[in-house]
């Protein structure tokens, strides 16, 4: 339980896919510009990515160690073409919103990352587990600056007019790079500090573990 | 036993479920691929929804998909509950290639008469890199123009009320191209469901040559004399030049024995750039002539015509050699066709 | 020629594949601390983005569209590329030792570049508006590909140059590394925005 616990914070803050290891940038600084395509492309991978892994960690003792990475590229472009084909039939407005980065998917570091790093040593529901947070972990970062993006670049958020303004460098690869990078630094900075009380207060404790009865008595007035 | 020690090998485990892998895959994509297949009719209905904003209902109209003056049209749909019909119509003439348009154009209840213009929308237009100049509300000013009751006139002059405007953008040609396509749509609907446009067959139809060559009777005829042919004829545009008017005469040997501009339609600075001489050199050239200095495959894109005509002012040139193409080629129609003794 | 000027410039300027379409941004960020491999980086991108082209886009063409089999593109795509690579890789380590020490590392990264594969899905989609009126061929498609590679290089050398001098910048350590560099990208976009005036 407590290892499912790791999985799921590893993979949504102190792994992040997005701001800790920035993987799978094309897609995010092509599509953060809109809030709703960005979380559109979060969730299509949440999916491909949970399903991937499961495939993948089920089949980790058939597939022989030498041709590991074309088969794995193999069962990733078929569930890409899969997402395509469902979302052009169910979801055309999505699916004419993600554009090209659709079928891009297949060549998202994520996706192969987590199958070389995750699924191809562990069970199918740590694996699963891992997908999914990696997944949810890559979809908040992308609908955050979304949102970001979106409300700068036309002063709207997931469509809906909020204000009457807007500069329109936001709305262009070049202010997603600046968000997606002041973002980055603002995540590492948060985690930094966040780590840092947090050793701060361990040591504390450990040293209230050391100190003797009279001195915590001490400490304490 | 080579045989057996290799199918025990690794490198066949590996193959083998590679080649598993890819087969269960493409077997579970194509399963997939049936049932989730997008069918033509639903893209269609995808693409008229957008155009509406919602969903709605349609039934193709068949009429004449009549080539008209200044557009093609391509289809043609009656929108049920919108009372109006929505026109694929492919305008002519824009700066780099034709327009396609989806125009929807309103009727009145009782279906007798036109209401207006609901929208344009380009559908693709190859070659026009200026139509991003162009905003919404711009390629929409046909709306009002419509309903400010305006008589929309087919050709440029609706575009030449507004040209000024259209040309402060920069996409004057497309806009061109573009109300062209509306005019084509209105005069479908005018022909097919109104029945108050129509349209003469040409008497040029089964000649050669006529791509170039404007085929209404009041603009392009001739009198038979003796055994000449005297051609008064009016050419289409051509990309950036305009329409020429060309009197031709020519003789029982096939070839041109007169040869006249009456009409320059080349815009003011490129008349001067015209082959000055070209008047003359057409004297005494017969079909196969003129072919040769259009280049074998009288295609003018390739850029076969013959050195001397390049002059800066290949359209219109180009236009000039076609009216003469026109003339010397369909000699014997001309002649059966008026009863002369040839 | 109208045709050739129009791809080269959309392909070059006013479509950049990092600058506009934001492709291959993985290497963009990764491979170009050093001019020279930013370079290596680039030209190999480039090599691979026009041989892949001219293999997918006749097998999509002529084998996949009369078969109707085209929903089976991204897998043999992503197939046909990470062949390719390997074998771009056995054969370069054959002939030309020092062409593979140059380029040899890169080859590997480029399998998973968004730019490879996307440079094939773009060229056998609606590529209309950058034509001119010409019809799409396999000519076009390769030109395309190559002066897309071109302006994936071109675009990668100049981040070379700017970070080469970054580097010697006292910064905040939050903004070390990818912050840094993605508000320096940011800045070659704006610049390249410029461009989509010419057309």
């Amino acid at each position: 339980m407590k290892n499912f616990k790791k999985i799921t914070l590893d993979g949504l803050i102190f792994a992040n896919p997005t701001f800790m290891l920035v993987l799978g940038t094309c897609p995010t600084l092509g599509l953060i510009s809109s809030a709703s395509s960005a979380m559109g492309m979060g969730l299509t991978v949440v999916v491909i990515l949970t399903l991937s892994n499961m495939i993948i960690s089920a089949l980790r003792n058939v597939i022989p160690n030498e041709v590991r990475i074309p088969s794995y590229i193999v069962i990733i472009a078929t569930l890409v073409t899969f997402a395509r084909m469902f979302l052009e039939k169910m979801i055309p407005s999505l699916y004419e919103s993600l554009g090209g980065f659709l079928a891009l998917i297949v060549v998202n570091c994520i996706i192969l990352g987590r199958a070389e790093a995750f699924a191809n040593k562990h069970g199918v529901i740590e694996s699963a587990v891992d997908g999914l947070a990696n997944g949810l972990g890559f979809t908040w970062a992308l609908t955050a600056m979304g949102i970001i993006c979106e409300f700068l670049g036309s002063g709207s958020v997931f469509g809906v007019k909020l204000m009457n303004f807007q500069i329109a460098i936001f709305a262009t690869p070049a202010g997603s790079f600046i968000v997606y990078g002041i973002c980055i630094a603002l995540f590492v900075y948060i985690m930094e500090t966040v780590q840092r009380n947090l050793k701060v207060r361990a040591k504390q404790l450990e040293r209230k573990k050391m100190l003797t009865p009279e001195e915590k008595i001490e400490e304490a007035n | 036993m080579k045989a057996k020690e290799f199918f025990r090998s690794n490198s066949f485990k590996c193959i083998a479920v590679l080649l598993g892998i890819v087969l269960i895959c493409s077997v579970f994509l194509t399963v997939c691929n049936a049932l989730l297949h997008v069918s033509d009719e639903e893209r269609l209905q995808r693409a008229i929804n957008k155009i509406y904003g919602e969903e709605v209902t349609y039934v193709i109209h068949e009429g004449e998909y009549n080539k008209f003056d200044a557009a093609e049209i391509e289809a043609a749909y009656h929108v049920t509950d919108k009372n109006g019909y929505l026109i694929k119509s492919v305008g002519k003439n824009g700066y780099g290639g034709d327009v396609t348009c989806w125009v929807s154009v309103l009727m009145t209840e009782d279906k007798s008469n036109i209401l207006g213009i609901g929208k344009v929308t380009v559908d693709s237009a190859p070659g026009e890199s200026y139509l991003s100049k162009l905003d919404d509300s711009e390629i929409n000013a046909f709306t009002t123009i419509y309903a400010d009751g305006i008589t929309f006139e087919l050709g440029l002059d609706a575009f030449n009320q507004k040209g000024d405007q259209y040309i402060a953008t920069g996409a004057s040609y497309t806009m061109r191209a573009i109300s062209n396509a509306v005019n084509g749509a209105l005069d479908y609907v005018k022909a097919n469901v109104l029945g108050t446009l129509i349209i003469a067959p040409s008497p040029y139809e089964n000649w050669k040559y006529i791509q170039y060559i404007n085929d209404k009777e009041e603009n392009t005829y001739y009198t038979v004399n003796g055994t000449d042919v005297e051609y008064t004829v009016t050419t289409t545009n051509n990309g950036n030049a305009g329409q020429f008017i060309i009197e031709v005469t020519v003789n029982s040997d096939k070839k041109i024995t007169a040869y006249a501009i009456k009409h320059n339609g080349s815009t003011n600075s490129y008349e001067e750039k015209m082959y000055k001489e070209l008047e003359t050199l057409m004297v005494g050239k017969a079909e196969s002539d003129i072919l040769a200095l259009l280049g074998t495959d009288g295609n003018f894109d390739a850029g076969s015509m013959d050195q001397t005509l390049q002059t800066g002012a290949t359209q219109s040139n180009f236009l000039c050699l076609y009216a003469a193409l026109f003339a010397t080629s369909n000699y014997e129609d001309a002649l059966a066709a008026k009863g002369g003794n040839g | 020629m109208g045709t050739f000027i129009a791809i080269v410039l959309a392909a070059v300027l006013t479509n950049n594949f990092i600058t506009v379409k934001t492709y291959g941004i993985c290497p963009f960020l990764g491979v170009s601390k050093k001019t020279s491999s930013a370079l290596g980086m680039g030209v190999a991108v480039t090599l691979v983005m026009v041989i892949a082209t001219a293999v997918t886009y006749p097998l999509y063409e002529y084998v996949m569209k009369p078969l109707k089999i085209e929903f089976l593109e991204i897998i043999a795509f992503i197939f046909v590329i990470a062949a390719l690579v390997q074998m771009i890789e056995k054969v370069l380590q054959k002939t030309s030792p020092t062409l593979y020490n140059a380029m040899g590392i890169y080859l590997p990264l480029i399998t998973t570049n968004c730019a490879v594969l996307g440079v094939t899905e773009l060229v056998i989609g609606d590529m209309s508006k950058f034509l001119a009126g010409a019809t799409m061929n396999m000519g076009w498609a390769v030109l395309y590909a190559l002066f897309a590679g071109i302006g994936f290089t071109v675009v990668m050398v100049i981040m070379s140059g700017m970070r080469e001098k970054i580097n010697y910048l006292k910064l905040p350590k939050p903004v070390q590394g990818f912050p840094i560099s993605m508000v320096t990208a940011s800045f070659i976009c704006m610049a390249f925005t410029v461009f989509s005036y010419i057309v």
